[in-house]
């Protein structure tokens, strides 16, 4: 009560002052990271990092905004960590709702991860200096019952990243839509040859030298 | 109360006072004044009507002074401080309902029971752990391990983050071959559950699981983060 009094006592700018600081902090409070919602999509990627308890990333790879929409792909212990956000409309980002593929470990020589529209992946065996990933659909008319769709290849860089953009994620070349899926990984040394590749219709990852 | 030249000089003055929030206040204060005049005329000998009249006059020019009071009751700083004082009153509730809710849900999970009975057995000991770490700014606590007659053992923890934690809540599991024995058994839960609060009660229920065992030892690594805690059984309930 003596607050309110001695509120009601002071002048209405130094009032004002006073309305206005309670104001900061509650939208300070509610936009904070106190709160889950973060300055960008890297800060985004830190906090979901460290919530899930690995990281922190040595170095962010690549960020993609679309909209309201992000991704954040950092480099950590050899592997990569993939956090997606969503921006709210008054422009702070929270972590994007549904599953995230968080910490993607590479455990053979290579490793990716396919979702919005792109396809991430590191390769550690050094040999690899591009990629090609085969993308397809389940098609039980197939021999090996996917149906390949479409090709894409990329450079690997110095640190074993790399990354194909724009990637459809359904197949509507048939009447039908169904669901895209990477259904072969090939690595390429420096010379073009083949030197590490995986499919999901073989079940074992194998080497080729 | 007022004559009606001292209705109609008040109601000159505030048509100049584009405030409308503070024409009350105006209002209330000049007729303070004109009254002040009134009682100091009635008490030098004047009548009453007249003393009404002239204190009117005494107040001076209406459109004058409501001009004046305008400047002193600027609308534009009156409107900031109007639509500041409402939102100003939505954000403190907003503060003390997200404090008072956050501190009070912390409060109740981390001081009440936060684990479920378990109906399949009696129990035959109890051990308490005490152990406590931080995982990067997560703590954990394991509580400790009970044992039931039907040969089930129930590890209880509970994991929370601080109030001013940054990062994004997800739940922590105990997962793996974590739990051994004195002799370096291993053993797996076959079921558990968690409560998901801000301070996360979980179980876990290890069954079949010996009566003589003399220690249980917890040892696990959370990404590079060893968490090792030994905890002994009371030697009276291994008979």
């Amino acid at each position: 009560m003596k607050l309110f009094s001695m509120l009601n006592r002071m002048n209405r700018k130094k009032q004002t002052a006073i309305f206005l600081i309670i104001i900061a902090a509650a939208i300070g409070w509610k936009t904070s990271p106190y709160n889950r919602e973060y300055s960008s999509p890297e800060a985004v990627l830190y906090a979901c990092e460290k919530g899930l308890r690995y990281g922190p990333s040595e170095k962010i790879e690549y960020v993609r905004k679309n909209g309201n929409k992000a991704v954040a792909i950092g480099r950590v212990k050899g592997g990569l960590s993939i956090i997606p956000s969503e921006r709210k409309w008054y422009g702070r980002w929270i972590l994007a709702g549904g599953g995230i593929p968080g910490y993607v470990q590479v455990e053979n020589n290579a490793e990716y991860d396919f979702g919005d529209n792109i396809i991430v992946g590191v390769c550690t065996y050094d040999e690899i200096k591009s990629v090609e990933v085969v993308l397809g659909v389940y098609d039980e008319k197939s021999d090996n019952g996917v149906k390949e769709v479409e090709k894409y290849k990329a450079d690997v860089a110095q640190d074993g990243f790399f990354i194909i953009e724009n990637i459809p994620e359904r197949d509507t070349t048939d009447d039908s839509v169904f669901d895209i899926h990477v259904v072969g990984f090939e690595g390429f040394d420096e010379n073009g040859n083949s030197v590490y590749s995986t499919s999901v219709y073989k079940t074992e990852v194998y080497w080729e030298s | 109360m007022f004559s009606p030249e001292g209705k109609e000089f008040t109601d000159k003055v505030l048509k100049h006072i584009k405030f409308p929030y503070d024409r009350n206040a105006v209002r209330q204060e000049l007729e303070e004044h004109m009254e002040d005049i009134c009682d100091d005329l009635t008490e030098k000998g004047y009548g009453r009507e007249e003393a009404e009249r002239l204190s009117v006059q005494y107040m001076g020019d209406a459109d004058e002074i409501g001009r004046e009071l305008n400047k002193a009751h600027n609308p534009i700083l009156g409107w900031i401080w109007y639509i500041s004082r409402l939102a100003a009153i939505i954000a403190a509730a907003f503060l003390i309902t997200t404090a008072g809710v956050r501190g009070f849900s912390y409060m109740k999970a981390y001081f009440g029971n936060g684990y479920e009975d378990y109906k399949n057995g009696e129990l035959l000991y109890s051990a308490d752990s005490g152990y406590e770490t931080l995982i990067y700014d997560m703590h954990l606590k394991i509580d400790g391990v009970r044992y039931y007659d039907d040969g089930t053992l129930e590890l209880r923890y509970k994991t929370w983050k601080s109030l001013f934690s940054d990062s994004i809540d997800w739940t922590f599991n105990l997962n793996g071959e974590f739990l051994t024995d004195e002799n370096g058994n291993k053993y797996y839960f076959s079921t558990g559950n968690s409560n998901g609060n801000k301070v996360c009660h979980s179980q876990l229920f290890f069954e079949d699981f010996p009566q003589d065992v003399k220690t249980i030892i917890i040892d696990t690594d959370v990404n590079g983060q060893n968490i090792h805690c030994e905890i002994p059984v009371p030697e009276v309930n291994n008979k």
